[in-house]
């Protein structure tokens, strides 16, 4: 089975929204920095509320947020 | 560093210094070492009491950043994982406890004593450090994780 990898496009998302600090988007979604610190960097998935969360935020849909691609090498 | 992790490294130095000083207390330090031991117990009780104002001081500055989310999903997430390398650490050492308690009724304790004396006094002191360690591997298992970013 192929190797897929959950992608996102928060910190291009957080750039176009007035660069929001990674800090006021832990606020805004109820988490802490460092959990989105940690996802940016893809070393954590966030569960769907929190995706959703997220995605509200930015006020665009799930998928212009996360991505689920196979992992390329 | 998230207030979580701080909580981690209060809680694995208080749990060194506890274990550091119960260990102290039973067994002393080896020969030749013990003029150190006054000096040694000195520093355990000052880990202890730093980190129980750390703790404190924590617990109080919850209330001063309003809106501040301090544990989220990652952090009951990690400290999940935690739990689980603590049961197994305690599943198998409880494990080894009673089989070796096992062996030494069942052949003698010339057999099993080896690892220690199955004494009742004894088998407290392990089930005390069994407890110790188990906490140990629960807050070093969530400092790996914090660590690693996941």
């Amino acid at each position: 089975m192929a190797k897929f990898l959950i992608r996102n496009t928060i910190r291009t998302l957080r750039f176009h929204n007035g660069e929001m600090t990674q800090q006021a988007l832990a606020d805004q979604v109820g988490v802490t920095r460092q959990t989105i610190h940690a996802i940016e960097a893809a070393k954590y998935s966030p569960s769907l509320e929190l995706a959703f969360r997220i995605a509200a935020v930015f006020e665009v849909p799930l998928e212009a947020v996360f991505q689920y691609e196979p992992e390329t090498s | 560093m998230s207030k979580q992790e701080l909580y981690a490294w209060v809680s694995l130095a208080s749990t060194l210094a506890i274990l550091g000083l119960y260990l102290m207390m039973v067994w002393g330090l080896p020969e030749g070492m013990e003029s150190y031991t006054a000096g040694m117990i000195d520093i355990f009780i000052k880990v202890i009491v730093i980190a129980f104002v750390v703790e404190l001081l924590l617990g109080l500055s919850k209330h001063t950043k309003a809106g501040r989310i301090d544990k989220d999903e990652r952090d009951i997430l990690i400290e999940g994982k935690g739990f689980r390398n603590a049961y197994y650490f305690v599943m198998v050492a409880i494990s080894m406890m009673a089989a070796h308690l096992f062996i030494s009724n069942l052949f003698g304790e010339e057999i099993a004593m080896n690892v220690y004396r199955a004494t009742p006094s004894m088998t407290l002191h392990a089930l005390l450090i069994l407890f110790l360690l188990t906490s140990l591997t629960k807050t070093l298992t969530q400092l790996y994780c914090y660590r690693q970013g996941t």
